[in-house]
């Protein structure tokens, strides 16, 4: 976008930031009027635009955004209202901009938890979160994100404003849209307002920690304690070579955690315990790893619970220089320092390798804050597997003219 | 296929003229039961070709009209796939064919500690691939969420006949989860033929507790309650005197008292403890409602034939008239007893028998209408009774159906809960993986929602 259409924008009421380190401008509208408006001037211009949130899961999802494949994001940071809380339906509705922390703090005062725990609550938001499809550490215990949103209402490209599912716990009136919307990156359309399920505010939490400098035998007692059927809110193991941790966090009634406690103590007996406002500290900090050292790139492999440690070497294999695992759950995290500096098309080879080494091991693998040019080789073609012909058409039914979409999601052409 | 996957008899063909809706029937011009995702596939392409539209179907179970057979079309039944392909303790999922009968997934997986949560009351018929095409639910959906938490993958043959396998190794999707999107879309999308589904440990302590109430308000504001405390039993069901009498009376007579007015049928799962806690923290709160007696099952077999009663409601109905229409609306948790009552009124102000059987928890109504087909004026006043119980649910923020689908039998009532918008943005994603609608056409989302549709008739009617 040329300076004179920022300036023409301001000079129509809009509010307009100018993007920064090779980022595209960042046009904030006030209402829905104002993003319908921002939208119809972009396909006039033949515009590329990327809603986002506060922007701090763009660069796992949407890389392209620096560098030249991006013409215009729309923040939807100025929609933010809490549209209701009903503590005795166990449910909230809120805008797109609504900040994670202020949803979690509103749904406390009723006694209500929310589902992901996620990593930087005071940035992401609820549109930004659902976007990216993102699901916390706490997911051991209450599965993906995309199983709680119990409704959403969006802005296609046009302008349509659409409705799927409700404010209810219980509904199967028409077509799941809002599954599909949920992780679609902002390629499908924009997202307005959502309703999440809740759950209840533990009364007791509780943290055992463990270290050990072998990753097999900490990922066996990981084995061991998912083994039990308990119903811990995470199990983590994470560290790096030679120094691993393995983390239980327990909560919910008091008895239950206590029970629990003595359950899986007999299988780390030695494990540092802490309990209170100091677990929950810890967890808040378990969370906030995941994103730590910012910008630092990440590999995310999914697979199969029961290949995790065969993945997890793989990954240290290749070079990772730490893990964050989740065993129960079957994801890897893997934090790749030469992978930043990696340079010239041997780095993506590389990459193509190992995601072809983790293929065997039954896991995907998925790029996270890599070079758009890095992220793209791990995207999957289009035409490589017929899921995707239908994922094309949807996109094409939901936005023609291609506002929205992505160069590497949910492939690359 | 050979003659046992098809069936072309006139007097066989009868047995697929309706689902358990059986106010709407229509003969299908013929049956196909394939085997495996090969034959679903190979059968697929030749109807497309031919452009025959092709109503999947379960076992028949569904209460919405969802498998009701179109004019000129085939009906495509799954019974045939009947085999758990693989099951995995330590992943914890189960992958099957879709003609396998829900409770006997939870049959296969005990052994392993584990089991597969839905519970619908037609669990001991219904098929996986029925559940997955009309997102079932169920007693235990409570705690444990509908069919759509529980749908890992699937494989699904679409319209034209591909095949497409969305069984991912991993946690999350590749791409747009298309998985979450099919489980709910009544078949319009295409058939799913095999789908993975993750179980659950099998808790170490269950306790049921059958709770006496005089009214059935009561029992319903102590659920609000136990709702509002942010209690989890894993169930919270009420059935009403009516019921009651039915159930005693019938085969599956469950010990529930003839005198009382409403039950809540509640169950507590986990760990000793904290089932211990659980209960300890809702009796009081049945308590201050006013009940009049909890009772605790005994032993495994209690357990099993106080579940019998409630899942054996519906045909025990059958006693009190020849026919049952049971609706299947949400109200918010908080406004239970108000829909509640609204719905009885509705009924008696027009001279019809209802009796309640329903997932409390969720906010799930289930007011069951008995009358008889043969009358049509009295077909006419429950048509016009279950409408009028939808309306005041969606007036109070609820939803026309928790479980049980659209089908035919909302789909006017579509309109009521979803703008136009909405529901043309329906059509378009269905339009782009059916673009010929072929896939269960005239089904949930209403006809004039479909500007193609409306085009093509008006052309034709030139």
């Amino acid at each position: 976008m040329s300076p004179s259409l920022i300036d023409r924008l301001r000079a129509d009421g809009f509010e307009v930031a100018e993007g920064s380190g090779g980022a595209p401008p960042t046009a904030r509208p006030a209402d829905e009027a104002q993003l319908a408006d921002l939208l119809a001037r972009a396909a006039a211009d033949g515009l590329r635009v990327v809603p986002t949130g506060s922007g701090s899961r763009l660069a796992w999802c949407r890389p392209e955004v620096v560098g030249d494949g991006v013409d215009l994001l729309l923040s939807l940071a100025r929609l933010d209202d809490i549209l209701e809380y009903v503590p005795g339906d166990g449910t909230i509705t809120a805008r797109a901009g609504c900040p994670w922390e202020r949803l979690e703090a509103t749904v406390a005062e009723g006694g209500h938890l929310l589902t992901p725990a996620t990593a930087q609550p005071a940035l992401a938001t609820l549109g930004g979160t659902l976007a990216a499809g993102h699901s916390g550490l706490d997911r051991y215990r209450f599965g993906p994100l995309r199983h709680h949103v119990l409704g959403a209402r969006v802005m296609l490209a046009d302008g349509t404003l659409a409705q799927s599912g409700g404010r209810l716990v219980k509904n199967v009136a028409g077509f799941d849209l809002h599954r599909l919307y949920c992780g679609s990156r902002g390629t499908l359309c924009i997202l307005l307002e959502a309703s999440l399920r809740l759950f209840p505010a533990p009364e007791r939490r509780l943290v055992l920690v463990t270290a050990d400098e072998s990753l097999e035998r900490i990922l066996e007692r990981a084995a061991s304690l998912h083994e039990l059927a308990l119903s811990p809110l995470a199990l983590v193991v994470e560290g790096e070579p030679g120094a691993w941790r393995l983390h239980l966090h327990l909560a919910g009634l008091a008895p239950q955690v206590a029970w629990e406690r003595e359950e899986a103590r007999s299988l780390v007996p030695s494990a540092e315990e802490l309990a209170g406002e100091e677990a929950h500290d810890a967890f808040r900090k378990l969370c906030a790893q995941e994103v730590e050292p910012a910008g630092w790139p990440q590999l995310v492999a999914g697979g199969r619970v029961r290949h995790l440690a065969e993945t997890a070497r793989l990954l240290l294999d290749a070079g990772a220089d730490r893990l964050l695992l989740l065993p129960g759950v079957g994801i890897s995290l893997a934090w790749i320092g030469g992978l930043a500096a990696s340079e010239g098309s041997g780095s993506e080879q590389r990459l193509q390798s190992l995601a072809s080494a983790a293929a065997e091991r039954g896991a995907r693998l998925e790029a996270r804050a890599l070079p758009a040019r890095l992220h793209a080789a791990l995207a999957p073609r289009l035409d490589s597997r017929r899921a995707f012909g239908w994922m094309t058409s949807l996109r094409q039914v939901l936005d023609p003219r291609g506002l929205l979409a992505s160069p590497t999601f949910p492939g690359r052409s | 296929m050979g003659q046992v996957g098809i069936v072309d008899d006139p007097g066989e063909l009868i047995v697929y003229e309706s689902d358990a809706l059986s106010l709407l029937s229509v003969r299908p011009e013929l049956v196909v039961l394939p085997r495996d995702t090969d034959e679903t596939a190979r059968v697929m392409r030749v109807l497309h070709r031919a452009g025959v539209p092709v109503v999947p179907r379960g076992a028949g179970t569904g209460l919405s009209g969802g498998a009701t057979p179109v004019q000129g079309g085939v009906t495509l039944a799954t019974t045939r796939m009947r085999d758990v392909l693989e099951l995995d303790p330590v992943d914890r999922f189960a992958r099957v064919q879709a003609g396998v009968v829900n409770v006997e997934l939870t049959r296969a997986s005990r052994s392993k500690g584990l089991f597969y949560a839905p519970d619908p009351s037609s669990q001991t018929v219904c098929t996986i691939g029925g559940n997955v095409a009309e997102n079932a639910g169920g007693p235990h959906c409570f705690k444990y969420g509908s069919t759509t938490r529980h749908v890992l993958g699937l494989v699904i043959v679409t319209a034209e006949g591909e095949v497409i396998d969305l069984s991912e190794p991993g946690p999350d999707p590749l791409g747009y989860d298309l998985t979450g999107l099919f489980v709910g879309s009544e078949g319009m999308f295409g058939i799913a033929t095999e789908v993975t589904l993750r179980l659950t440990p099998v808790p170490p302590v269950t306790e049921t507790l059958l709770v006496l109430f005089p009214e059935l308000d009561a029992a319903c504001e102590a659920v609000t309650d136990i709702i509002a405390a942010r209690l989890e039993p894993s169930a919270l069901e009420i059935i009403d005197k009516l019921t009651i009498e039915a159930v005693e009376a019938s085969v599956y007579a469950a010990g529930y008292p003839r005198e009382t007015e409403a039950v809540l049928l509640l169950e507590v799962e986990g760990g000793a403890a904290e089932v211990e806690a659980t209960s300890s923290a809702i009796l009081p709160i049945l308590e201050a409602h006013g009940r009049l007696e909890v009772r605790r099952a005994r032993d495994a077999e209690e357990r099993s034939r106080l579940w019998a009663g409630r899942k054996g409601a519906y045909g025990a109905m059958g006693r009190v008239g020849p026919d049952l229409y049971v609706a299947d609306v949400v109200a918010p948790r908080t406004r239970l007893q108000e829909i509640v009552r609204l719905a009885t009124d509705i009924c008696r102000e027009r001279g019809l028998l209802i009796a309640n059987v329903f997932h409390a928890g969720d906010g799930n109504l289930h007011p069951n209408i008995s009358y008889d087909r043969r009358d049509r004026e009295q077909v006419e006043r429950v048509l016009e009774a279950g409408r009028l119980i939808m309306e005041a649910c969606l007036d109070r923020g609820g939803s026309l159906t928790g479980e049980h689908g659209i089908g035919l039998e909302k789909q006017e009532m579509m309109d009521r809960m979803f703008s136009a918008a909405d529901l043309a943005v329906m059509e378009r994603v269905r339009s782009a993986v059916d673009p010929a609608r072929l896939m269960n056409p005239g089904k949930m989302v209403p006809l004039h929602s479909c500007g193609e549709l409306r085009r093509k008739q008006g052309e034709g009617e030139r």
